[in-house]
């Protein structure tokens, strides 16, 4: 690790809440950075610090627990907390690069373009991802290795074998994430991905278009019958990337690469 | 009786409590607030125990908590018109300049009354959290652009306030 860590990974460290390897290279970094070191310092100091009194502030916890008034206390069967399994970490930044937009595409029956009907690419035998671009009048499937350029309309249609939770991330080849579904903002307090409510074929709304930037790009679509963080997503996003199979936190995924070249580029 | 849910809570503040307390003293300079804010955050994660989704780490969560209970503690403390002072009982450390905490944590103040509470929250994350773009994404639920544009906007006011020195980029 040559760049210095955040202060929040450290936290993150000191907690115990990396993963072994993360871990391993915050402590090389910090053996050798008298900067972070100094943090890290002052992290504990403050968590030794609480803990002259943390029995103390427990009991005092407990206590407001024990006499919290019924508005305090969720609902009876309300929804279990889930977690994917994936350690909270940063990523590298990401560069902007598509915007969301209405684009009509031609529907089934309704002229001889290609249209976003029948999925192209099954996935495991569960989930299947067609993406369909519009250039102009043209509209045409996007398969694996195509040449997209600026401008371009994406449309994402994917089909579920069950109702779950879908998110449509994009990497870039220096490996810079971005997020095309859910839109952003997310709904802080619900579940980040978006919800499909039944099994079957869905169009996502609206549309994404393609930015200037040029090289490979990777579009990675993911699902799960329960809820994931983003951070779940962008991880398993960069996973399948790189080639990854095997997917964290019992995530299906679905990627795409392509080329984006000039305007009537090769 | 205490139930699943107490013990579960329980267990969290066993884990996180003295790291959440740093976040809740660097926000807020005196132990005794930063006391009382980590007790508001962890009523307030016993309340949406059941709107945890993100990773197998609750510190993300629970800093976001955090981050409002101290924010609330912020807007309190001004509409009575109280000064953020440091606390005397503190205990000194060699890092700590106690003359630009106390200026960097009024100039915080000051700078979180002009936002917005998305605004303040990832003036937060980014400035006191020491929270990556990444990681404020994952904590807030945005996109990474979003944090990144507002990010632009923070920087060049935070870094009059503070001269550069507070965040670790």
């Amino acid at each position: 690790m040559s760049e210095h860590p955040s202060r929040f990974t450290l936290v993150l460290k000191a907690a115990g809440d990396l993963r072994p390897e993360e871990a391993a290279d915050v402590d090389a970094h910090v053996a050798i950075c008298a900067e972070c070191r100094a943090a890290a310092a002052e992290i504990e100091r403050d968590r030794r610090d609480y803990e002259g009194r943390a029995e103390a502030e427990r009991a005092r916890l407990m206590a407001a627990l024990a006499d919290a008034p019924r508005e305090l206390r969720p609902a009876r069967g309300s929804r279990r907390a889930i977690g994917v399994g994936i350690a909270a970490v940063g990523l590298a930044a990401a560069a902007a690069i598509a915007i969301v937009v209405a684009v009509p595409f031609d529907r089934p029956g309704r002229g001889g373009a290609p249209s976003v009907a029948k999925p192209d690419i099954a996935f495991k035998g569960a989930m299947a991802v067609q993406i369909v671009a519009k250039r102009g009048a043209h509209q045409f499937s996007v398969r694996p290795g195509d040449a997209l350029e600026a401008g371009d309309a994406l449309r994402f249609a994917v089909t579920v074998p069950e109702a779950g939770y879908i998110a449509v991330l994009s990497v870039e080849a220096a490996g810079d994430v971005s997020v095309f579904y859910p839109e952003e903002p997310a709904p802080t307090a619900a579940p980040w991905p978006l919800r499909i409510e039944d099994r079957g074929r869905r169009e996502l709304p609206g549309s994404i278009i393609l930015d200037d930037a040029r090289g490979a790009e990777t579009y990675v679509v993911l699902f799960s019958p329960v809820p994931f963080s983003r951070e779940a997503a962008e991880r398993a996003a960069s996973a399948i990337s790189e080639g990854g199979r095997e997917l964290p936190g019992g995530l299906e995924g679905r990627a795409f690469r392509v080329r984006k070249v000039a305007h009537g580029g090769p | 009786m205490v139930g699943d849910r107490e013990r579960t809570v329980e267990g969290l503040h066993r884990k996180y409590a003295g790291l959440v307390y740093g976040l809740c003293l660097r926000i807020l300079g005196a132990r005794a607030d930063a006391d009382d804010a980590v007790q508001e955050t962890f009523l307030a994660a016993f309340r949406g125990l059941d709107s945890f989704t993100y990773g197998e780490s609750h510190l993300p969560w629970l800093y976001r908590i955090a981050t409002n209970a101290c924010l609330k503690a912020i807007r309190t403390r001004r509409r009575k018109s109280e000064s953020p002072l440091d606390d005397p009982g503190r205990a000194p450390s060699p890092e700590r300049d106690p003359v630009r905490e106390i200026h960097a944590r009024r100039a915080l103040e000051g700078l979180i009354a002009t936002l917005d509470e998305r605004g303040q929250e990832i003036l937060v994350a980014h400035y006191v959290a020491g929270m990556d773009q990444g990681q404020i994404a994952a904590a807030l639920g945005i996109s990474r652009r979003a944090v990144v544009k507002r990010l632009t906007k923070l920087r060049g006011l935070a870094n009059d306030l503070w001269g550069g020195g507070s965040s670790r980029e």
